[in-house]
């Protein structure tokens, strides 16, 4: 009768040998808690695989005592694979038990042992199991099909199981239908086929009728599964919406939001706007109703509504109260609320919303109180017409001279002035007389940006200048700045009188000052009023750019694609899916951090997770981004007094800018040095056959030559009897939009049996056309013959098309560009590296380079060592080829491997891969 | 689709874990709490439920002191897994009783095991509590005895399913004694000022628990109205929707045991008065370093529109029985509620701020205590007789200097109030639609409960 917890704690000499004994005892009772006693060693991380063979003895118990058996296989069988073969037998027999419950968990515990052997026994049990006559082991078989798919596609289509699993989606029973519908989906998505899940407006009401009588969790799979649907039209999805909506009184959260999504996604495909008011009113009050659920729960709610509403801004503009934060909300539940309450505001509703916010601002939570006050003035910034009201709050705030609340009122006041500067001078006054509360770096700074942008019109602001720059050296380098900005520009509004105050600051800042940045915009400034007041004045008191609020606003077209994949990942960290989301090779996008010689781009892990840890979830500093981010703007705008133009902004640096820029050695490191003199040779195939060239063959192909120009390489000859003259040539629309440079020249007549080789130089910058695929269609007209058409299929000459210039992809558009390829089209092949290769990677890239293909990145700690290569070819279509080339593994060998994309599906893309592969392979084979 | 669950204690520490696909290392787990170490304020309650990791997303909930932790690797439904988190969460109740580290230590076995059940390659399969219960034997003390004695489990799990159409109801249900108990729970979610008399958010939130213990195959027609009009209804999945939508009658096949019925939500609160009257005054002397306090909780709720059940005689069936469950603590029952009803657990915390340091405050009911590290004033009150008004007066200190931040503090009342309902709600029939006739007893009750009930100074 003891508890099981004991068993956490025992860890006597001889465990192994007295668990051993106790599994082959002689009662059910001491072998049942010998094993009991063994799956918890086994959880708290101890070995005990030694026990395999006792342990499954014990197979033979009840139902209690076999998943506990089930659950150590599980585990151990990868380690004891050879041992594990044994127990095969019991899961065969456990598979046709009278039981449905044992025949299930035979079915899953076999699927669950990703072991080939094991696999091969399972094929017939589970063709059973997917026609079993009890829906529980059906429902568990169809989701044994997805496990099975996961370590053995091959087997799983070759044995028929997707067929048998689609099957099941005519099941009467709707739990089955709903887990096969799950399973489908999740095959789908790993193999990138989704048409397995067939989506047609015979399918998708059936799914939705065997919806209404799922569990919760087969709802949330068919909604989810049939949200990429789009109905054919307003009909059908008004018959879908009709179907959806009764799931929006669910009381699973998930059920929910996976149906609002659906209704939000069909919107677009109703015919009246009445339809859609109607829905926004049916959405409102359970959405509403997620915000009483549990905080985690809440917090997705809530990062989700942000996106609706941004979308559809009246759908919940009556309920703004439901928004208002309660003191038992985590913070950041508390801030996502505050940034929907800004968003919602309108005029009418203001008024509550603004003594709501009020009360926040006096909360006894520091970090709270000062996001509530910034929403104040993010609200003043969005409502022209409420702006007053606002600041008349700020101003209230600033009464209560509490040091926190003044300091964060200074901050976002900054703002508020920015968007309106010709208002509220009297609060200026009143943030200046409470200066001496203000000690924050950033709200200081912010203090004396507000003094030196109102200098002219402030009483005192001489004096008041002196006194804070009094101890200019003891303050943050931020708040060094301001004041070297206010005073310069309280020395232009003001005169001659803060002319000792603002020398002062400027000899501390070029002088004293140990801070690059003070040093060097000190003596920005002082070149500034040594080339006289009117220079000064219109570049350090020039209109400033209006701010806008923007925190958590999305870019469209993000903002569409997020709002498709509502109630998903994406949509709560409101990144896209396909930067976090995937299995192998698709990590997430690595920051770039400026030029790191070595850098992992592609899910190589290791890597990757410093970087996607860095690039933190923005919950809770979301509402604090607005000021920083303002704030930043502002000192850029400052520096040069708001909108730099360049005539204004270059006498001031010193150097011009490309000896800056070189003598800072940032030169890019794949830009392509002095092209080296190889020729690309090309193989000399017949183009025209003088059969069908009326006489005339034509042989060449596509090349370069040592300058980098593309040209044709022909030769023509005369096989007929008669001499040929007046040649001429001319170019069908291309993908490359290739035109020939200048006329063909070829001397007439071209006298029977002779032959002559010409080079016909062609440039890109004709239309180009997509459809005539990889091919280059030439046409030549010549006497007597008249016109003949051949062609060149540019896909086998991919190196002659190539971008010398303009191929380097940034990390970030490689990455994306690689991602949205998928990794079926890859092709891979060997490359052999001459000598210099091996030796010398800047050799590699610079010898790629010259032939157009450019090093994105090195990963030199990878063994062997990776280099990611792009490149870009000719012509409007901008077709990318991406590759990722493998030196050398093992020391003395000279192969490598290469596997490249490319981010076009038209057809010979895969032949031009192969050339690709060949050109680098042919590149590096050569020595220099 | 879920990869791997944790069950972390309140030290970080794993419990429980569980691989669905392929094995996330511990290394998440240990990055989970390394990351909710670091978020805002150290505390990993304040942690966002969502974290970032290289390869997908971390979702937790946590509840009395215990991380479940959801590793997910693919683009999910969040909602989905903290909804799977949280009836995870409710199972644990269900079957132990409580929810701690103790008791999740001691039942592991069937921790695994439930977790083996409920979810299957990341799909959830059975999580429905009464048909767990089918397949998962509680470790109930009477098991223990079986198992102690070397018997076999007291019984071997099989699955039978009434029907297809019910398939959440066990078939060849029978009971010696029919009976079916109708629990109403009013939460009462309020945030209002003391000083401005200004309520800025009211909503009850109300679930109606069904215990049904009925032979058969009942099939059952109720009606439950409220004063105000329900904003937001989520029904269980037994509840025939078309019926509803049509005459707003809860037609439905109870599952065996206790289930919820129905979730509603009231926004609409002109018509509603506050249970009770939170009075306040909160007065700091800055220039002594002390302050002034004195709260006093007025019941309303006597004033209330008393709830009234349309009892016995607006329901014609003769073949059954009605009656009321009086509540143990002695509040009356549904319906019969009057206004002297008595309140209990009734408890104040006041969050003054690190700035308070210390407290002299006296109560005519209940205990005071005051937590110096974070300055909060909990004063446990307890039940309270009915028509009296507990009150708390006293002074309390300040830190030096400190006056400047001297704010007030919020007000967090808890109580329950058993027989009262906030928004009158009541249980207007109960029947049971033919084949099945026979006698049967039916209890109803109703609670309020403060759930987020502060008030502003």
């Amino acid at each position: 009768m003891a508890p099981d917890g004991r068993m956490y704690h025992s860890s006597r000499k001889g465990e192994i040998f007295e668990l051993r004994q106790g599994l082959n005892a002689t009662t059910t009772k001491e072998r049942k808690s010998s094993l009991k006693r063994t799956v918890a060693a086994m959880t708290l991380g101890k070995d005990v695989s030694s026990l395999f063979t006792d342990v499954v003895k014990n197979t033979a118990g009840d139902l209690s005592m076999k998943k506990l058996v089930y659950l150590y296989i599980i585990n151990y069988a990868q380690a004891k694979s050879d041992l594990a073969i044994l127990i095969v037998n019991t899961f065969i027999k456990d598979a046709v038990d009278p039981n449905p419950l044992i025949r299930a968990l035979a079915i899953r515990t076999m699927a669950l042992i990703s072991l080939e052997k094991i696999t091969e026994y399972l094929c017939d049990p589970l063709h059973a199991a997917l026609k079993d006559q009890d829906p529980y082991v059906r429902k568990t078989a169809a989701v044994c099909v997805a496990k099975l798919y996961d370590t053995n596609p091959t087997v799983t289509v070759e044995e028929g199981f997707i067929t048998e699993l689609q099957e099941l989606l005519a099941d009467g029973n709707p739990m089955v239908v709903s887990n096969a519908v799950a399973a489908l989906s999740e095959i789908a998505s790993a193999s990138n086929t989704p048409t397995l899940l067939s989506l047609t407006s015979t399918t998708v009401p059936r799914f939705l009728s065997a919806m209404s009588e799922c569990t919760e969790w087969g709802q949330i799979f068919i909604l989810d599964a049939i949200s990429s649907y789009t109905p054919a039209g307003a009909e059908e999805a008004d018959l879908m919406v009709e179907r959806i909506i009764p799931r929006l009184q669910h009381a699973n959260a998930a059920v929910v939001l996976a149906a609002v999504r659906i209704i939000v996604n069909l919107m677009p495909c109703l015919d009246s706007n009445q339809k859609r008011s109607f829905l926004c009113k049916k959405m409102a009050a359970p959405l509403i109703t997620l915000l009483t659920s549990p905080p985690e729960l809440q917090f997705v709610a809530l990062r989700n509504i942000g996106l609706l509403v941004s979308e559809y801004p009246d759908l919940l503009s009556s309920n703004v109260r439901v928004f208002f934060a309660s003191y038992a909300d985590p913070l950041y539940v508390k801030t996502e609320k505050l940034n929907i309450l800004v968003r919602l505001s309108s005029v009418s509703n203001s008024n509550s919303v603004l003594s709501e916010l009020m009360e926040y601002a006096s909360d006894v939570d520091v970090i709270f109180a000062q996001q509530a006050i910034s929403c104040i003035a993010r609200i003043a910034i969005r409502l022209d017409v409420v702006s007053e009201k606002c600041v008349s709050f700020l101003s209230e705030l600033l009464k209560r001279q509490v040091a926190h609340i003044t300091e964060q009122v200074a901050v976002v006041l900054k703002d508020v002035l920015r968007a309106y500067p010709d208002r509220f001078s009297e609060i200026i006054t009143q943030v200046c007389e409470a200066s001496e509360h203000i000690d924050d770096p950033v709200a200081k700074a912010a203090l004396v940006w507000i003094i030196g942008e109102y200098a002219g019109h402030l009483p005192r602001t001489v004096e008041m200048l002196q006194v804070i720059t009094n101890a200019i050296d003891e303050e943050a380098t931020p708040v060094q700045l301001q004041m070297l900005t206010a005073c310069v520009k309280a020395y232009l509004a003001v005169g001659p009188g803060a002319e000792e105050v603002c020398a002062g600051v400027l000899h501390y800042a070029t002088h004293e000052s140990e801070t690059v940045d003070v040093r060097d915009r000190g003596f920005i400034y002082q070149r500034l009023i040594s080339c006289g007041a009117d220079a000064i004045q219109q570049i350090v008191l020039s209109n400033k750019l209006g701010v806008e609020d923007i925190t958590g606003t999305l870019p469209d077209e993000l903002q569409k694609e997020l709002l498709r994949s509502l109630s998903s990942v994406a949509a709560v960290y409101h990144k896209p899916a396909k930067t976090f989301a995937g299995g192998r090779r698709r990590g997430p996008v690595v920051q770039p951090t400026g030029d790191m010689g070595e850098e992992d781009l592609l899910g190589l892990e290791e890597a990757a997770d410093e970087a996607s840890q860095g690039s933190s979830f923005p919950a809770t500093a979301d509402s604090t981004a607005t000021s920083s981010r303002q704030f930043g703007d502002s000192l850029l705008d400052d520096i040069l007094g708001g909108v730099v133009s360049p005539a204004a902004s270059a006498p001031a640096a010193s150097y011009p800018e490309s000896n800056l820029l070189s003598s800072l050695g940032m030169a890019s490191p794949g830009t392509p040095q002095a092209a080296t003199n190889t020729v690309m040779h090309t193989q000399r195939n017949v183009l025209l056959p003088a059969e069908r060239g009326k006489g005339l063959l034509i042989t060449g192909g596509l090349s370069r030559d040592g300058t980098g120009a593309i040209e044709l390489d022909l030769e023509f000859h005369n096989s007929s009897s008669l001499p040929m003259g007046d040649f001429a040539i001319q170019f069908n629309k291309n993908l490359f939009g290739l035109v020939p440079d200048a006329p063909l020249h070829v001397p007439s007549p071209l006298g029977p049996s002779s032959s002559y080789r010409t080079q016909v130089p062609l440039r890109p910058g004709g239309d180009a056309d997509a459809s005539k695929k990889f091919l280059l269609q030439i046409a030549v007209k010549f006497s007597p013959g008249g016109v003949v058409y051949f062609a060149e299929d540019v896909s086998d000459h991919i190196a002659a098309v190539l971008n010398k210039q303009g191929g380097l992809l940034s990390k970030p558009d490689y990455l994306s560009a690689w991602k949205s390829v998928p990794d079926t089209s890859e092709v891979r092949g060997p490359v052999t590296f001459s000598d210099d290769a091996i030796t010398s990677v800047g050799w590699i890239s610079t010898k790629l380079a010259s032939s157009g293909i450019f090093t994105v990145a090195k990963r030199m700690s990878a063994k062997p060592p990776v280099l990611y290569l792009s490149s870009v070819a000719m012509g409007p279509s901008k077709i990318v080829m991406l590759a990722e080339l493998t030196l050398p593994g093992e020391r003395g060998s000279n192969v490598g491997a290469i596997a490249s994309r490319i981010t076009s599906d038209i057809e010979g893309s895969v032949s031009a891969l192969v050339s690709f592969n060949e050109t680098c392979s042919d590149l590096l084979g050569r020595p220099s | 689709m879920i990869h791997s669950i944790f069950i972390l204690n309140s030290t970080g520490e794993v419990i429980i874990e569980k691989h669905y696909r392929g094995n996330t290392s511990r290394t998440e787990s240990g990055a989970f709490w390394n990351q909710t170490a670091k978020s805002a304020r150290g505390i990993p309650i304040d942690a966002p439920p969502f974290l970032p990791t290289p390869k997908g997303a971390l979702i937790h909930l946590h509840r009395n002191g215990l991380f479940f932790l959801a590793s997910v690797l693919t683009d999910t439904q969040p909602l989905f897994v903290t909804q799977f988190l949280e009836s995870l969460a409710d199972v644990f109740v269900d079957y132990f009783g409580e929810l701690n580290e103790h008791a999740i230590k001691d039942n592991f076995i069937t921790v695994y095991e439930l977790l083996e059940e409920m979810l299957d390659n990341g799909f959830p399969l059975t999580v429905e509590p009464n048909t767990l219960k089918e397949l998962i034997t509680p470790p109930s003390m009477i098991n223990r005895v079986f198992e102690s004695l070397g018997a076999d489990s007291a019984k071997t799990a099989t699955m039978s399913y009434a029907s297809p159409r019910t398939p959440w109801r066990r078939a060849d249900v029978k009971y010696a004694q029919n009976e079916i108990f109708v629990d109403v729970i009013e939460t009462i979610h309020a945030t209002y000022s003391a000083t401005r008399r200004n309520l800025s958010q009211l909503l009850i939130a109300g679930v109606v628990k069904v215990n049904s213990r009925l032979s058969g195959n009942p099939d059952l027609a109720m009606r439950i109205r409220a004063n105000a009009p329900f904003d937001d209804v989520a029904l269980h999945r037994c509840v025939r929707l078309n019926r509803y939508q049509e005459s707003g009658q809860l037609a439905f096949v109870p599952p065996d045991g206790p289930f919820k019925l129905m979730t509603y939500k009231i926004r609409e609160t002109n018509s509603l008065n506050l249970p009770i009257d939170v009075q306040s005054q909160i007065k700091f002397d800055h220039n002594a370093c002390s302050g002034s306090v004195s709260i006093s909780l007025v019941p309303r709720f006597a004033s209330a529109v008393a709830p009234s059940l349309s009892g016995a005689s607006s329901v014609p069936s003769g073949s059954m029985i009605l009656s009321q469950v009086m509540n143990a603590a002695g509040g009356k029952a549904m319906g019969l509620s009057e206004p002297d009803s008595v309140m209990d657990h009734v408890s104040v915390r006041i969050p003054f701020g690190t700035f308070v340091t210390g407290c002299s405050l006296s109560a005519n009911y209940g205990t005071v205590q005051f937590e110096s590290t974070t300055g909060t004033c909990t004063w446990n009150v307890g039940a309270v007789p009915r028509g009296k008004t507990p009150s708390l007066v006293g002074q309390i200190t300040l830190q030096d200097g400190s006056a400047a931040v001297a704010a007030n503090p919020q007000i967090l009342v808890s109580f329950r109030i058993p027989g009262y309902s906030t928004s009158g709600v009541f249980v207007e029939s109960l029947d049971m639609l033919p084949p099945e006739r026979y006698k049967y007893y039916k209890g109803l009750r109703c609670i309020t409960k403060a759930g987020l009930y502060e008030v502003r100074t």
